[in-house]
């Protein structure tokens, strides 16, 4: 506590850096300086990429870069580069936006970066020594500083603001790092908690010390013969001073240094070119094996068939024959699948609808599987209710692809776009659709993720399936004119009872239920929607729901929506609408 | 005679609502421009304001018909421990992110998120107000939604993100629309 206080009586001495007004209490953690609360206004205003402000009462988890900055840096040193870079204007936009201002955010960035790393969290910054002494001129407050910081430090402060113009060399060059610590590893070395101010003041050198043991041997044996001789004497104000360090010398090494760091950056992309392409490659094989695996399977399954029931049972009981290998392949398999819908190289096959509808009959094919399988009830719940998972969240997953594949979407999407403009706000059904486009990303993906990426605004509402009521009160409607025209009871009552049974059997009840209420509800909204379009519509949907089995529904969806698309696109508000529903019956809820 | 319906409900309205503005809490990281959103609602201007040690309270009607008793809290670290004190009896968050301070935002999630489980603020809707979107190379309210993990928030809140400008004003109006909306709900679910 004394430690803090004296801190800030110490901050309390100085002078506002941009109007003078004494004791400041507020800082610019990116140009070290200190400010006063009107001052701290103004560059408040500017923004965080230009100046950082900080309070030294009321911010209490500094982190040990910005104090490392403030300690490197101070007003004074400020004062001086300004002065020196001709940069005396009193306007904080032209001062803090002007070359000088840039050049010494850098400096002082990279100074309080070194000073880090050099010691870690091991220095304090109060010195109760000179505290009570307030000297009056900038200049002899200055070396007042740099004198404290040095006693602390033990260490040359860099904050030199000798003419040479290139500040940043003196940092180089007292800098004995070892090449491995390029600055790729900077960050990390940070402390990632923010240090409490109080508590790191008021802890002991020895404490601190310990903390940074590891740092400690490259400091104590390397660093203090070469910056004391140069820069610490020079800091005294003294201007003359020779240099007995080679500047030639340590800009060399310097130099070589950078190089090494550009080589080591370059190695890393290229190793992550080559890690991407692996990648996609191995995926690639995946999906072949997952064919293969199809193929297999089916060749099982007609072996299966062959079988005699009680054998079949015996079998799978022993775990010798397929029983438990479908459990490890179905397992795989469904992991493969996951991952190929995640991959790049699946969206930017443009899927047609062709080629989507005939995925849809596919995983029909699995769910047939299924439904043999699940003949011994021993050993399906799990895996089978897993299965089941997959499947819809492969159904959602493929609803998107339909999306993304079709371009009425985007019509739709400008459309409500344009409605959105009208009313400032982006909604549920955008923002669902930005974000599974961003699982797909690439060509397509990434031009939508532009466009809801600018967003303006995105409501919660997305991704739990409400609306909000002025918006979506249209659409409420539309699904009580659908119950009119059609109930969902018409429609999958039949379907309901038998299904039951089922579910019982291999317990995936709650799965299948919630998707076959997504779909008849989405059914039923498509079919409202329809009712008040075209009647006609409606019948052929009716007939079409009505006919096909609960497990085909996906595929009912599937031509529903392509009749849509013919019927429709050509109406272009009331058609895109019809499309805007169809993916949503696959979100989950 | 329309018009003078639309006028008549419209004075109904306002009267309605008049004598039961909404008291929303308005929070946010230090110098995310909470203070100047604000006074920019109020006043409809730009003010150059010092930073809040405190708060600032006033009554603001972003639209007709449409009241909010609005709490301007401080940002400072140490006035965020006072933060709690406000959540009493609070219909509505409008939380205001600095869009361009992309280095504190994991600060912002544990401070919203902070907010958001405390028992006084349970189920109260929001409305972030992604601020500074005129400067380049800030995150958009798309980007936010993904950092700050507001799926999260999904299930015990409603919430609304919306970029603005708080010194043009640009999106000021539409959240406070959008959180007006919000608060209706809420106050809807708890009647």
């Amino acid at each position: 506590m004394p430690a803090s206080e004296t801190f800030t009586s110490r901050v309390l001495k100085r002078q506002c850096f941009d109007c003078s007004a004494s004791n400041p209490t507020w800082a610019s953690v990116t140009y070290g300086v200190f400010l006063c609360i009107d001052c701290s206004a103004v560059h408040r205003s500017l923004g965080v990429h230009v100046t950082f402000i900080r309070s030294t009462q009321l911010d209490t988890n500094w982190t040990w870069t910005q104090l490392r900055a403030m300690q490197v840096g101070g007003n004074a040193a400020a004062l001086a580069f300004f002065h020196q870079h001709g940069c005396t204007t009193t306007d904080a936009q032209q001062k803090y936006h002007s070359r000088a201002a840039k050049m010494y955010r850098e400096k002082l960035h990279a100074m309080a970066l070194k000073a880090m790393k050099q010691y870690g969290n091991k220095v304090h910054i109060s010195s109760s020594q000179n505290a009570g002494s307030s000297m009056p001129s900038p200049r002899s407050k200055e070396v007042d500083f740099f004198k404290n910081t040095e006693q602390m430090m033990t260490q040359p402060s860099t904050g030199n603001r000798e003419t040479n113009g290139s500040m940043a060399r003196p940092s180089v060059n007292t800098e004995p790092v070892p090449i491995s610590n390029g600055t790729a590893k900077r960050k990390d070395e940070e402390p990632t908690e923010g240090p409490n101010v109080e508590a790191a003041l008021s802890m002991s050198p020895t404490q601190a010390q310990q903390l940074a043991e590891p740092r400690k041997s490259t400091i104590g044996s390397r660093k203090p013969a070469a910056s004391k001789k140069g820069l610490g004497t020079r800091k005294g104000g003294l201007g003359a001073q020779k240099v007995k360090t080679n500047f030639d010398e340590i800009e060399n090494a310097a130099l070589q240094r950078d190089k090494h760091r550009e080589q080591l950056s370059e190695m890393a992309v290229s190793q992550e070119k080559q890690l991407k392409e692996d990648e996609s490659k191995k995926l690639a094989n995946m999906r072949l094996a997952y064919k293969d695996m199809g193929l297999e399977e089916k060749r099982r399954d007609d072996k299966m068939k062959n079988f005699d029931p009680r054998k079949k049972e015996q079998a799978e009981r022993l775990g010798m024959a397929f029983g438990s290998v479908r459990e490890v392949s179905h397992s795989t398999l469904t992991e493969m699948k996951v991952i190929e819908q995640e991959t790049p190289t699946v969206k930017t096959s443009k899927n047609t609808l062709d080629s989507l509808s005939s995925r849809g009959r596919d995983f029909d094919d699995d769910f047939e599987i299924i439904n043999s399988f699940s003949g011994s009830s021993k050993y399906g719940d799990n895996p089978f209710g897993l299965k089941s998972e997959d499947k819809y969240s492969k159904w959602t997953k493929d609803s998107n692809l339909w999306e993304s594949s079709d371009k009425s979407a985007d019509k739709y999407e400008s459309r409500q776009s344009n409605m959105v403009e009208e009313i400032g706000g982006y909604h549920s059904n955008d923002y669902d659709r930005g974000r599974s486009r961003k699982n797909f990303d690439v060509a397509e993906g990434s031009k939508a993720q532009d466009k809801f990426g600018n967003a303006k605004a995105i409501s919660s509402d997305a991704f739990f399936g409400k609306y909000d009521p002025d918006m979506e009160t249209k659409q409420k409607l539309s699904t009580y004119q659908g119950r009119s025209g059609i109930s969902s009871d018409d429609l999958f009552g039949s379907d309901r009872s038998s299904s039951k049974p089922n579910n019982d059997y291999y317990g995936t009840g709650p799965d299948l239920a919630e998707i076959k209420e997504g779909v008849r509800q989405g059914v039923t909204k498509v079919a409202g929607k329809l009712s008040s379009l075209a009647n006609g519509m409606i019948n052929s949907i009716q007939f079409q729901t009505l006919l096909i089995p609960k497990i085909k529904l996906d595929v009912v969806i599937i031509d529903a929506y392509r009749q849509c698309h013919k019927k429709f696109s050509g109406q272009s508000p009331v058609g895109n609408d019809v499309f805007s529903w169809i993916p949503e019956l696959f979100l989950p809820t | 005679m329309g018009l003078f319906l639309s006028r008549l409900s419209g004075l109904f309205e306002h009267f309605t609502s008049g004598d039961k503005a909404a008291r929303i809490l308005m929070l946010g990281l230090d110098a995310a421009g909470k203070t100047t959103i604000l006074y920019k609602l109020k006043l409809n201007e730009t003010v150059l304001t010092i930073p809040t040690i405190g708060f600032n309270v006033e009554t603001v009607q972003p639209a007709k018909g449409l009241s909010f008793i609005v709490w301007d809290v401080g940002g400072q670290e140490k006035i965020r421990r006072l933060w709690h004190h406000y959540y009493q009896n609070c219909e509505g968050l409008i939380f205001v992110i600095d869009s361009s301070d992309i280095e504190r935002l994991e600060e912002v999630k544990s401070e919203l998120f902070g907010v958001l489980e405390s028992d006084a603020m349970r189920s109260v809707p929001f409305v972030i107000l992604a601020n500074k979107q005129d400067l380049s190379n800030v995150l958009k309210p798309y980007d936010l939604i993904e950092k700050l993990e507001l799926r999260r928030v999904g299930a015990t809140h409603k919430w609304h993100i919306q970029g603005c400008c708080g010194i043009s004003g640009d999106g000021i109006y539409e959240g406070m629309d959008a959180l007006s909306r919000l608060v209706k709900g809420f106050k809807n679910e708890i009647h």
